[in-house]
């Protein structure tokens, strides 16, 4: 039962110049399977985010990344590591082609299952017809699984998510439910953060809660989705208590 | 026929000379997002150590070897050991890149001398060829040939390598690509490494027909600029249309107009600032890339002296108003009688004190309160000291006359000036200021007949008593406290605060409701009067007008006295001024190597106390204050 936690966030105290956004973030990931970090618009979730990826470094506290303090190391390292991130917003290289994107970031690494520029085009069919495209010119839709592949093809032990499907028509948001589904069949650990409390419940198994800078709360998404009064309190959102996701 | 034919082919030549220049500039833009602005110091150095290779081994190829390997790796170095600390201050970046021409210059002129060398061609290369029944010099041919081989090989490393993937990846969005697994830092480094490695093999190949001499770098330097101004930063497609479009226009200019050829890059670079201020290919100024100010560097002009728990030290003796009052007023005593007991020596060094200080403070107010980083200040200085000399040869001795006109002729180049430059932002700005200061300077060194060229005007008339030193000092300190006084006042107006308040953030004050525009134009052109100011003192002090009075060295001298005394403040300027000054004096009597100590004093100031010695005390003295309120609780 006692797994060994491929993340483990301790602690952790970030900030913006002066501004103190995390306040001591406590978190613990298992390998495999999906944890999604929910809270309102503006609590510190892309924050928390740019703390595990290194954009921002945390003042106090410190990140464990399969057992090694990765809380100093600069982002190109903790890819190396095996970090991956599909940024708030895309941020694909609009300048380059869908190909070029994906060439950006591939690196080999030793797994079981291995993803490679083929297999991100079986998973996401549209983007192998645009590959010499300009991903500038690719639709909202397209420019997240493109973001989601360049991520994939640097074949991560764990994968950040942050609000992917922000913007997204709901067609597009059953699609993610099911590409995130089958790679969690597949034994990749994701990290999601989301405000979307209804898509986080249907594609994660764990959740926490962050509030002004701290994790409030922590249980299975089973357990949330049957507290409605949790869920007004802390993201003034409910899903209603009857229904059992899945 | 076969004149302009022989024309355009040296323009070719020239232009594609400077495509590989520019291109080292714009790679580096791209990427590291600063402004290189010692990309013409490389080439110097290039240009020097493949003439010594080439004299020591005899070969022109190896010559060609070690200077892009020389330039690659002091460029190397340069970035990871002077800019890299740097990444989250563009402004330290660029300010670094400034001081180094000077560093590198004098270095270059310490060891290669001061006299032009000229690099020997390769025989084979030396005669002329024969195309379509005309007859071209062979080498102006190879360089042809070299520049489209450059051409092709930086497109394939760009479109068709991983390590062009990479790059485009993080011109494009730099944190991402780091968010991606790209070694940023090691890709900036080569890429730095890579640029200036363009510039050496520029320079050594350009030797054989420019040849090699001191001040070199800086028209290097103004030439690659105006093809980035021109083409854009960031775009190899706009270095090399701009490049070419540079070269032809200057070689043509210079046959049509041998003195007033230099014209031509000034209308160039206006019409293209009017067309696109960002130049026809560049790329859009992201707000990162544009230089931020930060507080570390730029102070507060009149600082709350009492904030929160600090209020209790209000009482002390050192916090009252009179205590402000009375130094200002020993220091004004000591002003007054300081020509009666010291020696004239020591009055003429004063009064050159504060004549720079009236400059440097004229040049605090755009740059330090505005944030408007000018490195072109020079011009003013250089115009108002033109006017005053043409004026009193030419014209009039009527002093009133000549004052007044040289203060007409500078409002009006600065107001032109301002319309023109300050359509640009950033380091597009930066460059422009440098460019037409240069571009000035050219001018005045190349149109003989009106400027007296390289010699410049000698033998101005002055009005008899500005031959007393007493008198002149104390002319010249009237006028300095005059500026004092009245740029206080400018500063605590509605303008100022204006200004102030533009420099924390100009989009804020746009939706204030503030006119961000006429502001800043009307800063400038005030910036730019005082700055005449000090310029026609000069002259009257001097009595000769030189084209060096527009020279970066000029701006550079100004902006190190503001960074000493701490930008932002008017006290900051004269401190930084009566230290320079001092210092250069002492220095002069032990060593030539002036350029280079001032260079390096630049660099360690912008490196160790870029808010200056203001800035040093302003936080000795919160400490110290907050120290003992803490204690009296
Ligand atoms: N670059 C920044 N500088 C200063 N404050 C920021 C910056 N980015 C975000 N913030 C502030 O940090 C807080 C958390 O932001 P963020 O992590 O983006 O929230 P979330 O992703 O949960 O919506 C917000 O209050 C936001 O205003
Ligand atoms: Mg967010």
């Amino acid at each position: 039962m006692a797994q060994t936690p491929i993340l483990t966030v301790n602690r952790i105290h970030t900030y913006y110049g002066q501004s103190h956004i995390l306040q001591g973030v406590d978190l613990s990931l298992n390998e495999r399977g999906m944890v999604a970090v929910l809270g309102r618009n503006g609590v510190g979730k892309t924050t928390l985010i740019r703390s595990l990826i290194g954009f921002n470094i945390p003042r106090e506290g410190r990140i464990l990344f399969k057992g090694s303090d990765i809380t100093q190391l600069d982002p190109a390292r903790r890819v190396e590591a095996g970090l991956a991130l599909v940024p708030q917003g895309r941020r694909i290289f609009g300048s380059l082609t869908v190909e070029e994107n994906l060439l950006s970031s591939a690196r080999k690494r030793a797994k079981k299952t291995v993803w490679d520029q083929n297999g991100v085009f079986t998973l996401f069919p549209q983007l192998r017809d645009r590959r010499k495209v300009r991903a500038s010119h690719l639709s909202g839709g397209e420019q997240q699984m493109l973001a989601i592949a360049r991520a994939l093809v640097s074949n991560p032990d764990l994968l950040l998510l942050d609000e992917p499907t922000e913007g997204l028509s709901p067609s597009m948001v059953r699609e993610l439910i099911k590409i995130f589904s089958e790679l969690e069949r597949e034994g990749q650990s994701l990290l999601l953060v989301e405000q979307n409390l209804k898509f986080a419940l249907d594609v994660a198994e764990h959740v926490f809660i962050l509030s002004r800078g701290t994790v409030v709360y922590e249980s299975t998404a089973l357990d949330l989705s049957q507290r409605p009064d949790v869920q007004l309190e802390h993201l003034g959102v409910s899903t209603g208590a009857k229904e059992l996701p899945r | 026929m076969l004149y302009w034919l022989t024309h355009i082919v040296n323009g070719l030549s020239f232009g594609m000379l400077l495509f590989v220049i520019a291109a080292g500039l714009s790679l580096i833009f791209g990427l590291c997002r600063i402004v290189n602005l010692s990309h013409g110091s490389f080439y110097l150095l290039g240009g020097y150590i493949g003439f010594s290779v080439a004299r020591f081994t005899g070969s022109f190829p190896l010559a060609v070897i070690a200077a892009m390997l020389s330039m690659a790796a002091l460029g190397m170095l340069t970035e990871r050991y002077l800019l890299r600390r740097f990444r989250v201050n563009p402004l330290a970046q660029v300010l670094l890149t400034f001081g180094l021409i000077f560093v590198f210059g004098d270095l270059a002129q310490w060891i290669w001398g001061g006299t032009p060398v000229l690099l020997e061609k390769v025989p084979m290369l030396s005669g002329a060829t024969n195309i379509a029944g005309f007859s071209y010099p062979t080498y102006r041919l190879l360089i042809l040939l070299i520049g489209v081989v450059i051409v092709l090989l930086l497109w394939w490393i760009l479109a068709r390598t991983r390590l062009g993937i990479f790059i485009r990846a993080a011109v494009d969005d730099g944190e991402m690509a780091t968010g991606v697994g790209i070694r940023m830092n090691l890709l900036m480094t080569v890429t730095f490494g890579f640029g200036t490695l363009l510039t050496g093999l520029a320079g050594c190949i350009g030797a054989p027909f420019l040849g090699v001499y001191p001040g070199l770098d800086i028209e290097v330097l103004l030439y690659a600029m105006a093809v980035v101004i021109v083409g854009g930063l960031g775009s190899l497609k706009g270095a090399f249309i701009g490049a070419l479009l540079v070269g032809i226009l200057d070689s043509m200019a210079k046959a049509l107009w041998p003195e007033t050829g230099m014209f031509s890059m000034f209308a160039l670079m206006a019409i293209a600032l009017i067309a696109k201020p960002t130049g026809l290919f560049g790329l859009p100024m992201a707000p990162s890339s544009q230089v931020s100010v930060t507080e570390e560097m730029f102070l507060d002009p009149a600082p709350s002296s009492t904030s929160g728990s600090l209020s209790a030290a209000k009482t002390d003796w050192w916090a009252r108003p009179a205590f402000a009052w009375t130094c200002a007023a020993c220091l004004l005593a000591a002003g007054l009688v300081c020509p009666i007991i010291l020696p004239t020596y020591y009055v003429r060094l004063f009064t050159l004190a504060l004549i720079w200080s009236i400059f440097a403070m004229s040049l605090d107010l755009i740059l330090g309160l505005g944030g408007i980083v000018s490195l072109g200040h020079a011009v003013f200085f250089g115009i108002c000291a033109y006017t005053i000399g043409l004026t009193a040869l030419r014209l009039t001795s009527s002093l009133f006359l000549q004052i007044g006109s040289a203060l007409f002729v500078c409002a009006f180049a600065a107001l032109v000036l301002g319309w023109l430059l300050l359509r640009s932002r950033g380091v597009y700005f930066m460059m422009l200021t440098i460019a037409f200061s240069e571009v000035f300077r050219a001018i005045a060194h190349s149109w003989r007949s009106v400027t007296g060229g390289g010699d410049g005007l000698a033998a101005i008339p002055r009005p008899a008593w500005t031959t007393s030193v007493e008198t002149f000092y104390y002319c010249a300190f009237l006028v300095c406290i005059a500026v004092f006084v009245f740029l206080r006042f400018f500063v605590k107006s509605r303008i100022g605060i204006a200004l102030v308040g533009i420099r924390e953030s100009e989009k804020r004050m746009t939706s204030l409701g503030y006119n961000v525009e006429r502001v800043k134009l009307l800063s400038f052109v005030v910036a730019g009067v005082l700055g005449g100011v000090a310029g026609l003192l000069y002259v009257y002090f001097n009595g000769y007008v030189s084209p060096e009075y527009f020279s970066v060295d000029t701006s550079a001298q100004a902006i190190t006295m503001i960074i000493f005394g701490g930008a932002g403040t008017l006290i900051g300027p004269i401190i930084g001024a009566f230290f320079v000054v001092y210092v250069k004096n002492i220095l002069s009597t032990v060593t030539e190597r002036w350029t280079l100590i001032l260079g390096i004093l630049f660099v360690l100031m912008v490196i160790a106390a870029p808010s200056g010695v203001v800035g040093l005390w302003r936080k000795e003295w919160y400490k110290f204050r907050k120290k003992k309120s803490l204690s009296s609780e």
